[in-house]
């Protein structure tokens, strides 16, 4: 009986999983776009799973009336068949679902971005597996329930070995183990300080294995370096900075975040707050948090009307885009995003020329329009110094 | 006619007294080491420069390789062998020099890493006198073993005895190819090869000195103590043949596995990714030749300790050498190379070793001292305390390994890292104290078997010698029929070093003479040019903190990489590097392109503390580079070396090369003064390392920024 119950529960499982493993949605892609299939392999492995559809659907059909069969014909044994019952109304009810749910699969994935060429054959690849997997465990129940038909007599469950015992006789088999008792027959002879020396033959999946890996080797040095067929580092480095260009460019397009040092302007005060929440963490520690840097500091005094680089949005936007590496500024175009640079350069332009105490002497020129703002929405300078 | 002899068993003690000493001392260097990376103060900097985690972590390595590993190698061979070979080993006395010899080896190398002196090759930082000195006892081990071989009174070789062998001349001829180098000074000296072929050596070596020393040797010890403990006959004999010969005839291949995405050719890494492939399956044949001979014995392993250990020794032993592989496959080194997830592999491989070592001393001490381990419960904590140790050690390695990897290589829809390096540091600190708690447990179980091995020698009484008796070896021999080809072999103990030799020459031999004489391998940069005698004197200081130990200069070429560090790094830009510093680990920031990225004076204030300019640093400070002068009297020696390696620097420059370094010194410290008011004497050493730092990797920016002018 408990033979039984086991494999109610694990119809009841695989049931149960299979809408769900199903139903697992690939990644949002990040850019959606209108062609539905970066090459010819996804239609191909698609058409496969909308193809392997049919067989399980069949085979579906065929294990419910078979287990009808079965069960009609055993029915002597009364008890627990409800929950059997109760199992397979379930793969009745589930199945057309499951069908359903890996067609949406299918359908999602077909709406994939070239970008995801990989989730793509991932994602096929799987559902692909996973309808196999189906396909032969359903074939292998309606097997038994066909056999069942003829031969009515089951296996006593009490004859069967324990798992243990089958998982050892399998360990055994697969390792080519002789029992111990005819060890005899297999002792070399040798005794060195008393160990002796059997001469077991080696596990054949060991030699397979090791052949296979051998394979594997002259596959690889093939594929890379004969056939030329897989990229080499710098060719993957290419195709890999290709492509974040081209996904950067394809986002940017879309955000209003294309500011360089042509088109920046001085931004509002919320702006001008989220370059001071950046300056302090990431600036500081060159310029001191206010800006103002210290005697013998590293950065200059960015509080007073000194500049080194020029004192327009535009210059203060350049210097700390490319920096100045020779003096020390470094570039940081990779570090922030040219919004936040133009909200950090605001945040500097709005501190120039509050002159706080206790900073670096002064460096470079006296700015020549320091007083007037480069862009008339600006707040005066020292009204937002005073915030500080 | 039988003869009777004597087992020395004193020498054994001593080996095995050595082994867990610096065991332990090992192991707390590891673990200051370890706490060192949370908590920066402990580098105690501002008192001294000696325990600095640059110099330390050297030591540990050093320490439980050369001094615990070697010890428990030397342990194993001098009991197993004269008791395989039924003679007593073939001079006491070079095995009483092999034992001190090595002793003071080790007790050098420990002051002198401290000291500062390294090669800046790792596990190869030993300078070239205490090389001499390894060689030396090398050799004398070496002599002692074979006379003990050719002097036998047992025909055959054991397996065990083939792997001791085969680790010898392989270890002896890695040391000696790695290790030439030319003098400066007594202490002091500059390896013949420079970048790629100085890493291609390196690696070559650093892989196998963890195949020859940590690896083979260890299985030739578990084909001797494992079936005594277990009473069980060796599984299968023409397993150990098969496994034997693949191992070492694959293993020497598999070095550039170390070196994937660094400026190696494409082939050469190519051949480190199918050679550890292969590897897979000679290295599982040991681990199953251990396992299966436990068959039947299984019930014991359940209540003796030293099987215990052996055990767990052999499956970490599979699972190790099945991550190996995985992890020489390019797109996961991509993740785990300089990564915490390359120091989680090589604990738990260590593992191994450590395990083996252990489990023979349990067996062997109460042997030697003719009575019954102390306390069977002891061991089992001892076990269990381990275990816990190195779970708690490998799993936050792991997760930061992971964490950072993603952190490092995320990117904001605009294109711009999304995290700086600091953020990645901070994210992994907690991680680093779970490691060196889980260290100091490791530790903890060592103690706990230190006490119990001393209960049990001192409950016993130890014997000098063992009687053993066995009849001389019959001049002639005849082989039965249907022996095996391999028994001849066996039997002849110099053709089996001559084709060990043979078959371990070969992997190095093809990877490395193409590498030095195909130009094409190394395509020179016309650019690139030999430091200056400031910039040199620079290097020397940044080798000598062990800078390395936390800093790659080698990018990859990768996105998040290249966008980070700067463009990926050129095989020509390194030909001048004698060593090579491209480093294994980040626990800092790359810094092949460091040069002109900050400003002088940011380099001044983030040497004397790096949190001022870095908040959240774990870097310790280096107060002493600027109390000392630079070594202006080793120049002239350096430059002549480095010429006569082949570096272009005119004849007759070391005349004049302090005059253009103090004029190159001058500038930097007037600079300073005159943009920073930083007031520091143009003679101290923190000017030679930031004009080396402010070097790095400007060759090829200047040709650039010629090329393409800013938008």
């Amino acid at each position: 009986m408990s033979n039984r119950y086991i494999f109610v529960v694990a119809a009841w499982l695989s049931c149960v999983s299979m809408p769900l493993l199903a139903q697992t949605t690939p990644p949002t892609p990040i850019a959606t776009s209108e062609t539905s299939f970066a090459d010819s392999g996804h239609l191909f492995l698609l058409l496969i799973a909308i193809c392997l559809l049919l067989p399980i659907y069949i085979l579906g059909r065929i294990l419910v009336m078979s287990a009808r069969m079965y069960y009609e014909k055993e029915s002597k044994s009364t008890h627990s068949n409800t929950l059997f019952w109760l199992g397979w109304a379930t793969l009745a009810w589930v199945l057309p679902q499951t069908l359903q749910a890996q067609t949406a699969v299918v359908e999602t994935t077909a709406q994939a971005a070239d970008g995801n060429t990989n989730w793509l054959y991932v994602v096929l690849l799987s559902a692909i597996l996973l309808e196999l997997l189906l396909i032969a465990f359903l074939s292998l129940r309606v097997r038994q329930f066909l056999k069942g038909t003829s031969k009515v007599a089951k296996p006593s469950v009490a004859a069967r070995p324990s798992l243990q015992a089958r998982f050892m006789r399998w360990w055994a088999k697969v390792n080519n183990f002789r029992s111990i008792e005819e060890e005899a027959d297999i002792d070399t002879g040798h005794s060195y300080d008393g160990i002796r020396e059997l001469d077991n033959v080696t596990p054949s999946w060991f030699t397979f294995a090791f052949a296979m890996s051998i394979l594997i080797a002259i596959v690889y040095l093939w594929r890379y370096h004969v056939a030329e067929s897989a990229p080499l580092q710098l060719e993957e480095f290419r195709m890999e900075m290709a492509a974040a260009e081209e996904a950067k460019a394809e986002y940017l397009k879309k955000q209003a975040n294309n500011v360089d040092e042509n088109t920046v302007k001085l931004l509002g005060e919320a702006d001008i707050a989220a370059g001071q929440k950046i300056f302090v963490a990431q600036c500081a520690a060159c310029h001191s948090e206010n800006g103002a840097s210290k005697p013998g500091g590293v950065g200059p005094n960015l509080t007073d009307n000194h500049w080194l680089h020029g004192d327009k949005m535009p210059d203060i936007f350049k210097t700390i885009k490319y920096g100045y590496p020779d003096k020390g500024m470094k570039s940081w175009k990779d570090d922030f995003s040219p919004h936040q640079i133009a909200q950090l350069s605001s945040f500097v332009h709005s501190i120039a020329g509050s002159n706080l105490s206790g900073g670096k002497e002064p460096q470079g020129n006296i700015a020549t329009a320091a007083a007037t703002p480069a862009d008339s929405t600006a707040a005066p300078a020292d009204t937002i110094a005073q915030k500080h | 006619m039988i003869e009777k002899f004597y087992y020395d068993n004193k020498i054994t003690k001593l080996f095995a007294i050595a082994c867990i000493t610096w065991g332990v001392v090992g192991m707390l260097m590891g673990v200051i080491a370890a706490f060192q990376l949370v908590f920066p103060a402990l580098n105690l900097s501002e008192y001294m420069p000696y325990l600095s985690f640059g110099r330390l972590r050297p030591v540990h390595t050093n320490a439980v390789i050369f001094a615990f590993v070697g010890n428990g190698i030397f342990t194993a061979v001098y009991y197993s062998i004269p008791r395989l070979l039924k003679a007593p080993m073939w001079s006491a006395t070079l095995s009483k020099i092999h034992f001190w010899g090595w002793q003071f080896i080790i007790v050098c190398a420990a002051l002198t890493l401290l000291g500062g002196f390294t090669t800046g090759k790792e596990y190869a930082e030993l300078e070239w006198p205490i090389d001499v000195l390894i060689t030396i006892v090398w050799v004398i081990f070496g002599i002692n073993m074979i006379g003990t071989i050719l002097t036998r009174r047992e025909r055959h070789l054991y397996v065990a005895i083939w792997f001791f062998l085969a680790s010898w001349v392989t270890v002896a001829m890695l040391h000696i190819v790695n290790s030439l180098e030319v003098p400066v000074s007594f202490l002091k000296s500059y390896p013949v090869y420079a970048g790629v072929q100085d890493a291609l050596v390196q690696w070559w070596y650093g892989h196998n000195a963890v195949a020859f020393f940590l690896t083979t040797p260890y299985l030739g010890l578990m084909y001797y103590f494992l079936p005594k403990a277990a009473d069980r006959p060796v599984y299968s004999y023409r397993l150990s043949i098969v496994h034997f010969w693949s191992l070492i005839f694959l293993y020497i291949w598999a070095g550039p596995h170390h070196l994937l995405y660094t400026a190696l050719p494409d082939w050469a890494q190519s051949l480190g990714t199918v050679f550890s492939i292969m590897l897979l399956l000679p290295s599982w044949g040991g681990m199953l030749n251990g396992l299966f001979t436990l068959r039947g014995a299984w019930d014991k392993v359940r209540v003796d300790p030293v099987l215990k250990f052996f055990v767990v020794a052999v499956t970490c032993y599979g699972m190790s050498t099945f991550e190996g592989p995985m992890m020489s496959l390019k797109n996961v080194n991509a993740i785990s190379h300089y990564s915490d997830w390359t120091v989680a592999h090589v604990h738990r491989c260590l593992g191994v070793g450590t395990d083996f070592d252990l489990g023979m001393m349990y067996w062997l001490i109460p042997k030697l001292f003719n009575t019954r381990l102390y306390s069977k419960s002891l061991a089992s904590t001892h076990f269990w305390i381990g275990t816990l140790g190195i779970i708690l050690y490998a799993v936050p390695m792991y997760w930061s390994a992971f964490r950072s990897y993603f952190m490092m290589s995320a990117f904001t829809p605009e294109g711009q890292l999304q995290y700086q390096f600091m953020d990645v540091v901070q994210t992994v600190v907690p991680f680093y104290l779970l490691r060196a708690i889980g260290g100091t447990l490791y530790l903890a179980g060592v103690l706990v078997m230190v006490y119990n091995l001393i209960k049990t020698a001192r409950s016993g009484v130890f014997s000098e010698y063992d009687e053993a008796e066995a009849p001389a070896l019959a001049p002639y021999y005849v082989a039965p029929a249907g022996s095996i080809w391999h028994s001849v072999i066996e039997r002849r103990p110099i053709l089996l070093l001559v084709l060990s030799l043979i078959v371990v020459s070969l992997g190095g031999l093809i990877e490395m003479i193409p590498t030095f004489l195909v130009k094409q391998n190394i395509p020179t940069i016309s650019s690139v040019k030999p430091y200056t005698p400031l910039e040199l004197q620079g290097r020397d200081i940044y080798i000598r903190e062990g800078c390395y130990n936390c800093h790659s200069q080698m990018i990859r070429p990768f996105r998040y990489e290249v966008t980070r560090y700067g463009d990926y790094s050129k095989a020509g830009e390194f030909v001048y590097d004698h060593p090579f510093q491209w480093g294994s680990k980040r626990t800092g920031p790359d810094l092949a392109r460091i040069g002109g990225k900050y400003g002088d004076s940011w380099h001044f204030n983030h040497m004397l503390d790096p949190t001022s300019m870095a908040p959240g640093s774990v870097m310790p400070p280096y107060p002493s580079l600027f109390d000392n002068s630079i070594n202006v009297a080793s120049t002239n020696s350096k430059i002549h070396a480095m010429r006569n390696l082949g570096v272009p620097y005119p004849d007759g420059y070391e005349a004049k090369a302090n005059q253009d370094l103090e004029k190159q010194a001058k500038g930097i410290a007037d600079k300073l003064l005159t943009e920073n008011q930083i007031k520091i004497g143009a003679d101290k050493e923190i000017i030679a390392i930031i004009a080396y730092l402010q070097r790095l990797g400007t060759d090829i920016k200047a040709k650039d920024a010629a090329a393409s002018a800013q938008p």
